[in-house]
């Protein structure tokens, strides 16, 4: 399992290195003292597993979180204050270990992250990616819709709610945009940025954009801006 | 914490220090600086393995000035604030140092560090108890300021008579 130390203590990555050690399941393929280097290195390194600590100079642990685009790890914060357990489970941590952390508390914590893997796993099989030929049903309040994925230019991410922009209906359903993204086929719908997902059949103009990002326009006219490092994965997945 | 056998005892001899200071200041009522600062030492030396480069100590005591009564823990509450918002927040860290002086009558003592004052509000109590203090035990005659001296360096002044 590949996983990244984020931690601004050097003494406190060696120890959680040499503790990790008795896993062999865990691979460390680096680690980050500061959320920006951090950042770097999910995009770099792909980590399926992130320890974290939560006090850091600069962003701490929950705003490098918050600003992580597209496929977040799995999470183990690790850190010497208990006070952040319950907004902990706010970001869906798997587990929170407290410093100096005890060799079997890890273990349980590395076994809670595999049985949780595992499932994920057959989850992911079960769910069948839709593509755009699908056709789903949309409530919102007293209206219907039974509407071919298609025709959905844009999947706009309203807090806990997702609008979808199709002909000139714009109706909301209740479902993360995160939850989303993972039924949707990604070859046809691409996750611009934090807040949409575009539908690649609908782009009518790209332009570059600041600080390497890209600006798309979609025939019905909504200017959608692809992140910097959207942009990245977007140039990987679309060139020749 | 494997790093060095030799490295390793020492710190808790350290700590073990700190521990007991912390335990009998509550029984005396003034320490000499200089008993004060071997305390603050220690703290110090604790918190440099802990954030390693990114903690610089810059230290300008004049020796006159140890042998002065000083209430106890009081310099090592600013030390350990200013640790906490100049070393332990900006990305590359930053430096503490501690100054003293015998002017007069007086014992002035400066503690500075990197960062801009009034950026956190951690709602802690530590400044205010520093002030009450002082002027319970010293009355008028002792003062407490904490300002920006410069744009990144915070400084804590404390004056009180030499008894």
């Amino acid at each position: 399992m590949k996983t990244l130390i984020i931690d601004d203590e050097r003494l406190a990555r060696n120890e959680l290195r040499r503790l990790l050690g008795a896993f062999p399941r865990i691979e460390i393929v680096g680690e980050a003292s500061n959320s920006e280097e951090a950042l770097d290195k999910i995009d770099q390194l792909g980590p399926e597993l992130l320890f974290l600590d939560i006090q850091m100079p600069g962003k701490n642990g929950f705003e490098l979180l918050s600003s992580i685009e597209g496929n977040v790890p799995d999470v183990i914060f690790t850190t010497a204050y208990d006070e952040y357990a319950l907004k902990a489970f706010e970001f869906n941590a798997l587990d929170y270990l407290l410093k100096p952390i005890e060799p079997s508390r890890l273990a349980e914590a590395i076994n809670k992250v595999e049985d949780y893997q595992q499932h994920e796993v057959k989850r992911k099989e079960n769910v069948k990616l839709l593509t755009a030929e699908d056709q789903v049903f949309v409530k919102d309040g007293e209206k219907c819709w039974f509407v071919k994925l298609g025709k959905i230019r844009l999947f706009e991410s309203m807090g806990n709610y997702v609008r979808l922009h199709f002909e000139d209906q714009k109706p909301l359903i209740l479902k993360s945009l995160n939850a989303l993204d993972e039924k949707l086929d990604p070859h046809a719908f691409f996750r611009a940025n934090r807040k949409h997902i575009i539908n690649l059949q609908w782009v009518e103009k790209i332009e570059p954009w600041f600080s390497g990002g890209l600006q798309v326009t979609l025939k019905g006219g909504e200017k959608i801006e692809i992140s910097r490092r959207q942009a990245i994965r977007f140039k990987e997945m679309m060139s020749l | 914490m494997l790093e060095n056998r030799k490295k390793r005892r020492c710190p808790c001899l350290r700590l073990s220090n700190l521990l007991r200071n912390c335990l009998v200041a509550d029984r005396q009522k003034t320490v000499t600086l200089g008993e004060e600062l071997k305390t603050v030492q220690d703290y110090l030396s604790l918190e440099k393995i802990r954030y390693e480069d990114r903690l610089n100590v810059r230290t300008d005591i004049q020796p006159e000035s140890l042998s002065v009564q000083v209430p106890p823990m009081m310099v090592q509450t600013l030390v350990e604030n200013a640790v906490k918002h100049g070393i332990s927040k900006p990305l590359k860290g930053g430096f503490i140092s501690i100054e003293s002086r015998l002017e007069g009558n007086f014992l002035n003592l400066a503690i500075r560090n990197t960062g801009v004052l009034g950026h956190t509000d951690s709602g802690g109590f530590g400044l205010i108890n520093t002030s009450q203090r002082l002027s319970l035990i010293y009355g008028p005659t002792a003062s407490f300021l904490i300002s920006q001296e410069t744009e990144d360096v915070v400084c804590a002044r404390i004056k009180l008579p030499v008894q």
